[in-house]
């Protein structure tokens, strides 16, 4: 009886003396992302991962990779989101979604951290797409932009320059399919299926024409001829010019880039992901992948400011621990292994100017002189229905279901509509 | 308060008496096993109907929290009304609609008739037979993408094969074949479950009926016209309503195909209000948009009762 009495109370001693123990059991941080490019992005996400929990025991990290486009993971956050779910702590979020996000609360102001002397060290157009009302959400992970991929081999093979604008762009595509023979290959491709990517194309040749969607006063100039002729051009591609197979218009980002791969194109237009991809073990072009500023307009080459932010969500029960791996995965180590492997473009200064990445990543230069001038998007709250908007109707005239200049007045009409205009 | 004070009176002592001591009318006992399953209707049913509802008369974005919950009155369905892209989408709803559950009902009629007319394996083929509307619909519409993929697709491969194109048909890239693509997908999904109620309904008809027909001299169309169609009637409204409310609300399979595209071509009601609320968070103007739908949703339904109900 006594005995038993005895191994009681030494369970209940042993029992308290665990408590404080797991008090300190490893914090758990889940991260949501996409990895576009596939396993060799998702591989090196992980490897950051684990080197994270490495250097800072008692932190588990698990990276829930989400399959899809950017606008699929947009809709997944909503979702998450909309019901206040504390699962995920940190997330990948797209340069467009800051300011919508957080007017709904969602990102955790990281201030406190995110200090001043902290900040100097980033891109300060990359930090400024993070700063909302004077609070800054998000840390700049890696920036990005619009590029003109184009195969090194064809163009020396013919003895054609790299087009500098869309007529030579035109010109050389003609001109080489026409001298190769090869049935299975085309001259252009950009992303046509109803995506961010296809509003965003548009947005570099209208700006390129000098024109915009909105003027400095918020007030819609897209139906002053401009957005027309941008339109046009892009319909020509297929039509007139036909360099562009008219199945464009069901390819999202990441097709077109494995088309290309798979050698059927001489000119694409993707972000700046796809250089690592092109140049990987088994792709068909490896080490013939030229990179170049989009073709000039009338007022010159523009291209759109993209990249990915890491943000805390509002409602994880962790946020210090998350913002620790914010800070390891926007750090000099894994941006510099991020820009080694994947050839992202870093968003911190000091990574620019690191030997190792000058010397084993020479199409840095290139890369840097077609993003550093890259523009932001129509900035307003309401962009998502803006960008909807204008992804449907372009989609409608590349379709054929109206004429090109229905689709501007449609695009105009319901952005005032929208903008209360 | 209110329930002590039924208690404390003498008819509540005595109904809860009854209860426990199983004395119940007929009556108290059907209500006590209804209440149940209209609890479980009220919770699920009932009380989110009558939530959209308050919700449509109000402002309520989630991107601007700021904005609050204010009461707007029926400015939510002005805007619908004056809305051409919310107005396209019910066209294309009604389109789907009618084309899907016409060549559902076709089509399932005939597997009807053919599975009833069998002799060995009736239960085998059924079951086969009820395959595709077992698959869920999302990961049907991502099969039927990648049939219908203009490089890749096994569609285009066929037919290049058969000699009967020379060129690629770009199936989802023009809203024409887009929304032709997407009615088949949906006519395969769900022809076997319009099979499986009308073959129920095919073997309620007693074989006597058939017999004196032929003696009376009718063709066999004209028994199908004047035994079969006619007792077929109940079984042929339910299999109607059923698959016209589904395709009313139709969104799955669109989602995984098209999205809606080309443009807004193939972009159902139900994926307008999807897009409104989620990817716009405007739970408002969604709501609003639902409640339309719900609207639409029973005139179908009351027509249906109207024309088809056993008159008898």
């Amino acid at each position: 009886m006594k005995l038993r009495l005895l191994a009681i109370v030494a369970v209940i001693a042993v029992g308290l003396a665990v408590v404080p123990a797991s008090a300190q059991a490893p914090v758990t941080i889940t991260w949501n992302t996409l990895a576009t490019g596939g396993p060799i992005v998702a591989d090196l996400y992980r490897a950051l991962a684990a080197q994270f929990e490495r250097q800072n025991p008692g932190h588990k990290v698990n990276v829930a990779i989400q399959p899809g486009t950017s606008g699929e993971q947009y809709a997944r956050y909503v979702t998450l989101f909309a019901a206040k779910d504390t699962s995920v702590d940190v997330i990948s979020i797209d340069v467009i979604w800051p300011a919508t996000m957080v007017a709904a609360g969602w990102l955790a102001p990281l201030d406190q951290w995110f200090v001043r002397e902290r900040r100097a060290e980033y891109l300060p157009g990359a930090v400024a797409a993070n700063t909302i009302g004077g609070k800054v959400y998000g840390v700049p992970w890696y920036t990005d932009a619009g590029l003109l991929y184009y195969r090194k081999d064809l163009l020396e093979k013919h003895g054609a320059k790299v087009p500098t604008t869309w007529d030579e762009l035109i010109a050389t595509s003609q001109r080489i399919v026409t001298a190769e023979r090869d049935p299975a290959l085309a001259g252009f491709l950009f992303q046509g299926a109803r995506i961010e990517a296809l509003a965003c194309f548009f947005f570099e040749i209208l700006w390129g024409n000098g024109g915009d969607v909105l003027d400095r006063a918020g007030k819609v100039t897209l139906d002053d001829g401009k957005g027309l002729a941008a339109l046009n051009l892009m319909l020509d591609f297929v039509r007139r010019h036909r360099i562009t197979p008219a199945g464009v218009s069901t390819l999202p980002t990441d097709d077109t880039r494995v088309a290309f791969q798979d050698g059927r194109y001489v000119f694409l237009r993707n972000w700046t992901y796809a250089y690592a991809m092109f140049q990987s073990e088994g792709s068909k072009v490896a080490g013939k992948v030229g990179i170049a500023p989009l073709p000039r307009g009338s007022a010159g080459s523009a291209t759109t400011l993209g990249g990915w932010q890491l943000a805390v969500s509002a409602f994880s029960r962790n946020k210090e621990a998350s913002w620790r791996f914010v800070e390891f995965l926007t750090g000099r180590v894994s941006q510099k292994s991020m820009a080694l492997q994947l050839s992202t473009v870093p968003t911190r200064n000091d990574i620019f100017e690191d030997e190792q990445v000058k010397r084993q990543a020479p199409h840095y230069p290139d890369m840097l002189k077609a993003v550093l001038g890259a523009r932001p998007r129509p900035q307003t709250a309401e962009y998502p229905r803006l960008s909807s908007i204008v992804q449907t109707n372009l989609h409608a005239a590349l379709t054929g279901l109206i004429p090109p200049e229905e689709a501007i007045t449609r695009m105009s009409r319901e952005i005032r509509s929208l903008l209360g205009q | 308060m209110a329930a002590r004070a039924v208690v404390r009176t003498g008819a509540g002592r005595r109904a809860i008496r009854r209860i426990l001591g199983g004395q119940l009318t007929e009556g108290e006992l059907a209500a006590l096993l209804l209440l149940p399953c209209f609890l479980f209707l009220a919770t699920f049913a009932v009380y989110p109907i009558f939530n959209a509802l308050w919700t449509s008369l109000h402002t309520l974005r989630l991107d601007q929290p700021h904005v609050g919950f204010p009461f707007v009155g029926l400015r939510n369905f002005g805007r619908a009304f004056g809305d051409a892209n919310a107005w396209h989408s019910i066209g294309v709803t009604l389109r789907y609609t009618v084309v899907t559950v016409a060549a559902q009902f076709t089509l399932g009629l005939a597997i009807a008739l053919v599975i009833n007319k069998m002799v060995r394996g009736r239960g085998l083929v059924r079951a086969a037979a009820l395959l595709p509307w077992t698959m869920a619909p999302v990961l049907a519409g991502q099969m039927w993408r990648w049939l219908f993929n203009d490089q890749a697709g096994v569609i285009n491969d066929l037919m290049h094969r058969a000699g009967l194109t020379s060129q690629q048909i770009i199936w989802l890239g023009s809203p024409a074949l887009a929304f032709f693509a997407v009615t088949v997908a949906a006519t395969w999904g769900a022809a076997s479950y319009m099979a499986l109620i009308l073959l129920a309904g095919l073997q309620g008809i007693p074989e006597e009926l058939y017999e004196s027909a032929s003696l009376d001299g009718a063709s066999p169309f004209r028994a199908f016209t004047a035994v079969t169609l006619p007792l077929l009637r109940n079984a042929i409204m339910v299999s109607l309503v059923l698959r016209t409310l589904g395709a009313l609300q139709a969104l799955d399979l669109p989602f995984a195909m098209t999205a809606g595209g080309p443009g807004n071509a193939t972009e159902t009601f139900a994926l307008f209000i999807y897009k409104n609320t989620f990817e716009f968070l405007d739970f408002g103007y969604g709501a609003t948009l639902s409640v339309m739908l719900v609207v639409i949703a029973l005139a179908f339904a009351g027509t249906y009762y109207k024309v088809l109900a056993s008159r008898d």
